[in-house]
């Protein structure tokens, strides 16, 4: 189930940096990849929101600067699983 | 249905690999980050699009809409057109959520003074942009801000006097031909303006729109940028649609469609089908019914759907599908251009079956307001901005071109002679871009004798029109029987001996009077060439312009088909025409 769950997330990241090849993606981090500014960033939070129907504050986006810290938020709240 | 913002990313990026010489420049102009709009707006565009191309999307400057249109203007682009977003922090920025300057109500006068001369700088930067390109204007979809000192179930006078600057600008443009307005109520139906508004992403990021409002109403733009072609033709069901009961049941005086029997619902339904009939589009009914007991009922009774403009009438008590396919053939026209009505469940899944293309809708018999929901969804499929002159002869032609099919399928020495007495006339026009319009029609309508079934933007028609050694040329036909106005359009260009043809379409009204053959012999000699190259493609529904093409000589040549002078000269039959070209 998380194997599922890691490539609908990867799916949303390769959506919103479409130059980052999909096996970089896991080890993405805001702080390390320049293409992850703060429009990237709403566009990313709002297509994670939509895909996994989860809601994000805005103090969250701040602290969800990773695709580590993302997967852990989205397999704790999405609503499917 | 809505797009997700995940599918409108990846469509994108489908699409972004298209060969850039066939990039589209459009422009989507906000006062604020267009953010997701932009996304969805993009990937709503390269979906009507055919064949792909490369899209690349103009925006303004973030703050400053009115600057950044009077930037567009002086800038030397072709764009396709336009879509400009207000918002009524544009007119003034102490309208808008993300204002700090206070609300004073002294400061109302000057607010209004401010939106005055805005509006005004507006419309005629508006205007202006029209001569360039298409523009779609779409007004304020945020909701009016309590900034007065009343309450808001009463208007005030300063409320309403910006309200009414606003609305009135657009007034002086909505008659130029380019200028486009977003009809508010429509987007009334899908959100009210506290659905459309997202105040948390106004103030976090500067986007004013939830992101539903943001998927409809990009998709809504794009629609008005690049219109869909329209539906063809309607059939109908008569009992519990045209009127209310049952024919066969209640008899002619049992059936109603009036107010006193409370059936007026019915009544305005066949009024509706009356305006689609009278702007040119074909109205047929299949009815399980007895045929001369409803030929009787529209003797006697004056419907508002007038007999005339019914054709065919099928009653029967065969198939439904029978009647369907009889009346498909009657009007030589793919199911995928028609809409077909019925009250029956059952009769739609049995014609569903068979025409899998055709859009079917149940009419919600006995439920009024479903009934004039199903009104709405029906005037959009069928929506024209003009009624053109061979929409006011359509049914005429086509009622005469049953006659021609009867007649060809005689021996070919009959048919040969029907044509020889037909004295028809051809009119060769070569400046079809004046023509309000109704080439670019025909060549984004039609899709049996359509070469490769390539739509056209008006920027690329245009640019088409006016190319270096190219040509087009658009053909209107009459004879003994009447005339069928503008009927096939031919565009391509000429090197040395050769002609290439581009695009090629000729409207299913016009088969089988060899006009296709006049055309082609016109570019032989006109251009004086040896072989004229097709490029064609073959789409889901053309295969009857391989099958006419084949009959005069064409013959693939690698991913192409061509035909050569001497080839067509053996094979074109004799051809009766009176041809005349106009320049």
């Amino acid at each position: 189930m998380n194997e599922e769950i890691r490539e609908r997330l990867v799916r949303c990241f390769t959506a919103v940096f479409d130059q980052i090849d999909e096996n970089q993606v896991p080890l993405l981090h805001a702080d390390t990849c320049e293409l992850w500014d703060s429009l990237a960033n709403v566009m990313l939070m709002s297509v994670i929101q939509q895909e996994f129907s989860i809601d994000i504050s805005l103090e969250e986006t701040k602290s969800l600067n990773s695709f580590k810290k993302l997967m852990e938020k989205v397999t704790f709240d999405g609503s499917d699983y | 249905m809505a797009e997700s913002l995940l599918e409108a990313l990846k469509n994108i990026q489908e699409n972004s690999s298209v060969a850039e010489e066939e990039i589209l420049h459009c422009a989507l102009f906000c006062g604020y980050t267009p953010l997701y709009l932009k996304t969805f707006f993009h990937s709503s565009l390269h979906k009507r699009l055919f064949p792909k191309r490369k899209i690349e999307l103009h925006e303004g400057i973030y703050g400053d809409l009115l600057g950044s249109l009077m930037k567009l203007l002086e800038e030397k682009i072709n764009l396709e057109f336009a879509a400009v977003l207000m918002e009524w922090e544009d007119f003034d920025p102490r309208l808008g959520l993300r204002s700090n300057e206070g609300w004073s109500i002294h400061t109302h006068e000057d607010i209004l003074a401010t939106l005055r001369s805005k509006t005004a700088f507006f419309a005629d930067c508006l205007e202006r942009l029209t001569e360039k390109t298409k523009v779609i204007l779409s007004l304020p979809h945020s909701p009016f801000l309590p900034l007065h000192s009343g309450v808001q179930k009463k208007l005030s006078t300063w409320e309403w006097s910006l309200k009414h600057e606003i609305y009135e600008l657009p007034k002086a443009l909505l008659s130029l031909k380019n200028f486009n307005l977003l009809n508010d109520e429509y987007c009334g139906n899908h959100a009210s303006f506290y659905l459309r508004y997202c105040p948390q992403s106004h103030l976090a990021y500067g986007f004013p729109y939830s992101l539903d409002f943001a998927s409809f109403l990009a998709q809504t733009l794009a629609e008005i940028a690049f219109p869909s072609p329209t539906l063809k033709g309607i059939i109908v069901d008569l009992d519990e649609t045209l009127w209310k009961g049952i024919l066969g049941e209640n008899g002619i005086e049992g059936v109603s469609w009036d107010l006193e029997s409370n059936s007026h619902i019915h009544g305005v339904f066949q009024a509706f089908l009356q305006s689609l009939a009278e702007s040119g589009i074909l109205i047929a009914v299949a009815s399980k019914n007895n045929q001369s007991l409803v030929e009787e009922l529209f003797s006697q009774r004056g419907t508002l759907l007038q007999r005339e403009s019914i054709y065919p009438l099928l009653a029967s008590w065969g198939r439904k599908s029978d009647s369907i396919r009889k009346i498909l053939d009657t009007w030589n026209i793919g199911a995928a251009d028609v809409a077909f009505v019925d009250d029956s469940p059952l009769e739609i899944e049995e014609v569903c079956t068979m025409f899998p293309e055709i859009r079917s809708f149940i009419f919600p018999s006995g439920k009024t307001d479903q009934i004039l929901v199903l009104i709405h969804k029906l005037r959009n499929l069928f929506g024209k901005e003009r009624i053109s002159n061979e929409d006011a002869i359509r049914l005429q032609s086509l009622k005469q071109r049953a006659k021609i099919t009867e007649i060809s399928s005689l021996d070919e020495k009959s048919y040969d002679q029907f044509l020889r007495m037909n004295q028809s006339k051809i009119f060769l026009h070569a400046r079809p871009d004046d023509d309000n319009g109704r080439a670019l029609e025909l060549i984004n309508k039609t899709n049996q004798f359509n070469m490769n079934g390539k739509r056209c933007t008006e920027n690329e028609w245009k640019n088409l029109c006016n190319r270096e050694n190219g040509f087009v040329i658009s053909a209107s036909y009459e004879d003994k029987f009447g005339p069928l106005g503008k009927i096939a359009v031919m565009a391509g260009f000429s090197e040395g001996r050769d002609a290439t043809l581009t695009h090629w379409v000729m409207s299913c009204r016009a088969f089988g009077r060899r006009i296709e053959h006049c055309m082609l012999k016109y570019v032989f000699e006109k251009f004086n060439v040896e072989r004229v190259r097709l490029q064609y493609l073959t789409t889901p529904r053309n295969s009857l312009f391989l099958e006419t093409v084949k009959g005069i000589g064409a013959i693939h040549a690698g991913s192409e088909i061509e035909i050569t002078h001497s080839r067509f000269a053996e094979l074109c039959p004799k051809l009766y025409h009176t041809v005349k070209e106009n320049q």
